[in-house]
């Protein structure tokens, strides 16, 4: 389980720098997964790689949430600088430096269970619904959440589920002090939403424009990563259809048991991993070396010149991210265009020898270039490189 | 006018052409004998699927420095500390993915055009300038430009386009040029880059990169896009390449751009100082890469005949010095005198092999061989490269010039030629029928030495089989002169897709997409291996909302799919047709599960 370092909000500012950490964190988890489904492809482990796929794609979706949700305050979303990519081996943005470490790996079931099952893990039970007819501001309900409020800020650590809790409760004070005075704290610009039935559902993403559907989208991202304390299946729009579906922790559950989760009224809990099989062709996966670096290998290497690929079309996906949460939401096209390159990238990279580590392959290192300042650092002449 | 003009910078670096060559051999389009060994790299005498198999298109601007600026009123530096910009970047894309580089068909791969490219000049994460680069092909490549290097790495070709939809930041710079470039030339740029010693070879750490030379300009109106309305130097030996140029009146000055026309090679380089092994001081030869020509150019105006010449010199061409191909971009200038500025309106262009020596009697004999010259009339087609579907219209746009000067009321004689496209004994037959593809035989031009010509696209109803559609081409002439009058490379080709019956479009089944859907899957192994095995129909069925989506992109975006832009406007309605249909369906069931 993730553990966040608890930082005390008490202004709407300190509010938005939390929103952020999620954004950075909702960001932090897609590298490490992307990397290990990237090593499954062109191998029979399909299965896996559909699984890793489709909550990746959710975690892309809380990324976008996380966006709309800071939008919708007026803040401004940051996705385009060095700092918002986290140094891989490391700790989550947000979390406590005794806590997880989180590398760049290729596939494996100890990454799923000692990594990817660690940061979905969920603690306790956790409702943050609070029905709609509370919505109303009075001043009983204020000292409800405030409360609740003082109860997780006396904690050292929050957990993930926690973490956005807080900012729920954080929220809906907010707001009712707001609404006091015949205001509101949803005043950023609707034009800023990002609503695109192309990537996302409507029922997944749609614009967040006051508290009730800021505390929709909250859900959607808790409750697809951690499902809840009795049930773990969650329900999701696949492919246009509404299915359940095992929340995060679970699916990585299925991957790490081999089989399917299932209702199972024989089990304790009412569930097991005990449906079809999902198996694992270890030998098929491409031995990449852990937490690859540009700086690893010699300027005058392939893998040298397709890692400075990847890191430019990665820092050019952040960038039309950023685009996009900042005023342009159609961008998201061309970012989806970049993370469809990202993948090419990186199996070329994955088909290449590691130079400095003989039985092993190269592999995507996510760095945040600034486009043609690497070659200030290369300066061999045009000739020398020639030859 | 164009790159040549004032305020001009040259640029130079590499660039990256991740091309995919699967689709190189025209035969690997038909399915029904393709082996998946097509997918792999060549080795050794095995052909393979080329050089590059894995290529995903991608065509990148990389490490590429401003070199020198030419400022408005002729002055020039090459000095950071003088102009900023100077040594600051040219750059592509920082926000979506890459450019695109794709042949017109697998038997036409000598007109490579460069799709959804973004230009930008800045440095590091800032961006001063950016613009669309407008879809380009290549022209004037010769095969023997390097002589250290072998096939494609000794080939070099040149683009010339324009960078529109400019968005301008340059307030903070505190760069003059940047100044004069906005207040010249705010709407779009003149841009032209000489490709060259690219890299084949999947071993190197090279591999898929080149090298490039470049110079941007301003855009006045009615000027060609691709093409210089200037000045046309034409190869005498076969040592050079095609040249050009332009007389800036104003500045009264020849301008020539001389960076596709030299050879490199080894070349011998000064001798240096080194002390031995012995520790002994010692003075060793050296070689390194370099431009090989030996002959004195100097460029000069012909007053008298071919036969009878009478020349009038205006410099030598210093292509001797340092840096003159990285910096100076093969960009030469030569100050007119007023009776030389008068002279050069009425007279070719022509560029010398000069050579004095002193004779035993007689005292100077000077010798003075034509390496290149001009021709006085001459013709070019802006665009030659046309996609086109059956019952489209398009216009071919002829500049006529006579010494760089419109050529008013001439007429241009087109016929059809397919001797230079690529028509292996056992290739399907190009350019036929030849209803499919009517033109306008003879244009006239206008009072600005502009003429258009119309293409008018039939059904050439499969003559080529396992490949859509059907290639053609057209040389072109002025009336009473020869296509080799107005250098044969740019002649025009035109791709005539096939047609699709209409209840097949607007009802199509997969097996009517299946063989075009095993073709992206056999040629383009990244994608069908990478993301989507197009071939399979589970595949397609399950990623139907992004695929219609890629496939609707327009032809510009570089998510296009086909990356190829070979995909004929009824397939891909077909495509999308069948896409919505799926899609639909889900909806359909959706919303029975829902009840």
């Amino acid at each position: 389980m993730i553990l966040l370092k608890n930082k005390k909000i008490d202004s709407l500012k300190k509010l938005k720098d939390s929103i952020q950490t999620a954004i950075e964190l909702e960001h932090a988890t897609i590298p490490p997964y992307l990397t290990a489904m990237f090593s499954l492809a062109n191998t029979k482990n399909t299965k896996i790689a559909g699984l890793i796929h489709s909550v990746v794609i959710e975690e892309m979706l809380h990324l976008t949430i996380a966006c709309n949700l800071l939008n919708a305050i007026d803040g401004s979303p940051v996705l385009n600088e060095k700092g918002f990519v986290p140094t891989y081996p490391g700790p989550l943005p947000g979390g406590v430096e005794s806590g997880l470490t989180v590398p760049i790996a290729k596939f494996s079931k100890s990454l799923v269970k000692d990594v990817f099952m660690v940061i979905e893990e969920p603690e306790h039970p956790i409702d943050i619904k609070i029905s709609s007819n509370k919505l109303l501001a009075n001043s009983d309900l204020k000292s409800q959440l405030e409360q609740r409020v003082s109860e997780l800020e006396a904690k050292d650590n929050l957990t993930i589920g926690e973490y956005y809790e807080y900012i729920t409760l954080l929220l809906e004070i907010y707001e009712i002090v707001a609404k006091l005075k015949g205001e509101t704290i949803f005043c950023g610009a609707m034009s800023k939403q990002v609503v695109n039935p192309n990537w996302f559902p409507e029922s997944e993403l749609f614009a967040i424009t006051d508290l009730e559907t800021a505390k929709r989208a909250i859900e959607i991202i808790v409750d697809q990563g951690e499902g809840s304390t009795t049930d773990p299946f969650v329900e999701a729009d696949i492919d246009g259809d509404t299915a359940n579906e095992p929340a995060h922790y679970y699916r990585f559950g299925e991957i790490y048991a081999g089989k399917e989760l299932i209702k199972d009224s024989s089990s304790e809990v009412g569930y097991s991993y005990g449906g079809d099989e999902i198996p694992f062709y270890a030998n098929e996966v491409p031995n990449m070396t852990e937490n690859p670096k540009m700086s690893d290998y010699s300027v005058n290497s392939l893998a040298y010149l397709n890692s400075k690929l990847f890191n430019y079309n990665y820092t050019n996906l952040l960038n039309s991210l950023h685009e996009t949460f900042n005023g342009q939401p159609d961008k998201l096209s061309n970012a989806m265009g970049s993370m469809y390159a990202l993948r090419l990238y990186a199996l070329k990279l994955m088909a290449l020898p590691d130079p400095n580590n003989p039985g092993f392959v190269a592999g995507p290192s996510y760095e945040y270039v600034v486009s043609q300042d690497l070659s200030e650092s290369e300066k061999f002449s045009l000739e020398v490189a020639q030859e | 006018m164009s790159y040549l003009q004032t305020p001009r910078l040259t640029f130079s670096g590499r660039f990256q052409s991740d091309v995919s060559t699967v689709n190189n051999d025209p035969n690997h389009f038909n399915n029904a004998t393709f082996q998946s060994s097509y997918q792999d790299f060549q080795d050794g005498k095995n052909a393979n699927g080329w050089w590059n198999p894995t290529g995903t298109g991608n065509f990148r601007l990389i490490d590429l420095k401003i070199q020198s600026v030419t400022y408005l009123d002729g002055t020039s530096t090459k000095d950071p500390k003088k102009d900023p910009i100077i040594g600051m970047n040219i750059m592509d894309t920082d926000s979506r993915v890459a450019g695109k580089m794709v042949d017109l068909d697998s038997q036409q791969q000598m007109v490579s055009e460069i799709w959804g490219l973004i230009v930008r000049i800045g440095k590091g994460d800032s961006t001063y300038v950016k613009g669309d680069y407008e879809v380009a092909a290549f022209t004037n490549i010769w095969f023997n430009r390097s002589l250290d290097k072998k096939a494609d790495s000794a080939a070099a070709a040149t683009y010339q386009s324009q960078i529109k939809n400019l968005e301008w930041d340059i307030e903070n710079v505190g760069s003059r040029y940047l100044k004069e470039l906005m207040q010249t030339s705010k709407d779009s740029l003149s841009i032209q880059f000489t490709v060259d010693r690219y890299n084949g070879d999947h071993t190197s750490p090279e591999f898929t990169l080149g090298r490039m030379v470049g110079t941007i300009g301003p855009v006045f109106d009615e000027e060609p896009v691709h093409h210089i309305q200037g000045r046309q130097l034409f190869p005498s030996v076969s040592s050079v390449n095609y040249a050009m140029a332009i007389v800036d009146e104003k500045l009264s000055q020849v301008v020539l751009n001389f960076s596709n026309s030299l050879q490199f090679g080894i070349a011998p380089q000064a001798p240096i100082d080194i002390i031995d092994t012995e520790g002994k001081p010692e003075t060793i030869a050296t070689a390194q890469v370099g431009i090989i020509e030996n002959a004195n150019m100097t460029l000069a105006i012909n007053t008298g005949t071919k036969e009878n010449p009478n020349y009038v010199y205006l410099g030598a061409v210093n292509y001797n010095e340092p840096g003159w191909y990285e910096k100076d971009s093969g960009i030469c200038t030569f100050d007119l005198s007023k009776e030389n500025l008068e002279l050069v309106q009425k007279n070719p262009l022509v560029i010398l092999d000069y050579s004095t020596s002193q004779t035993n009697s007689l005292g100077l004999k000077q010798s003075a061989t034509p390496m290149l010259e001009e021709r006085k009339n001459y013709v070019v087609a802006d665009t030659y490269v046309f996609r086109m579907n059956p019952e489209d219209t398009a216009h071919v746009k002829f500049y006529a010039t006579e010494f760089g000067k419109p050529l008013a009321n001439k007429s241009i004689v087109v016929n059809y030629d397919t001797a230079n496209l690529l028509q292996g004994a056992d290739n399907p037959t190009l350019g036929v029928p030849l209803s499919a593809l009517i033109f306008t035989p003879a244009v006239k031009t206008d009072e600005n030495g502009v003429a258009y010509m119309e293409l008018n696209a039939a059904d050439p109803g499969n003559p080529r089989e396992f490949i859509d559609g059907q290639l053609y081409a057209l040389n072109y002439s002025l009336e009473g002169s020869f296509f080799v009058d107005c250098n044969p490379i740019n002649f025009i080709s035109i791709m005539v897709f096939d047609k699709v019956a209409k209840d097949v479009i607007e009802n199509p089944k997969w097996s009517d997409l299946q063989p075009t859907m095993q073709q992206y899957s056999n040629l383009y192994p990244i994608m069908s291996r990478g993301v989507f095995k197009l071939s399979n129909q589970e595949v397609v069925d399950k990623h139907a909302e992004i695929l219609k989506f890629v496939f609707g992109k327009e032809v510009s975006d570089p998510n296009y799919m086909p990356v190829t832009r070979d995909l004929s406007r009824d397939k891909q309605q077909m495509i999308l047709n069948y896409l919505e249909g799926i899609i639909n369906d889900k909806q359909m069931n959706e919303a029975v599960a829902a009840k």
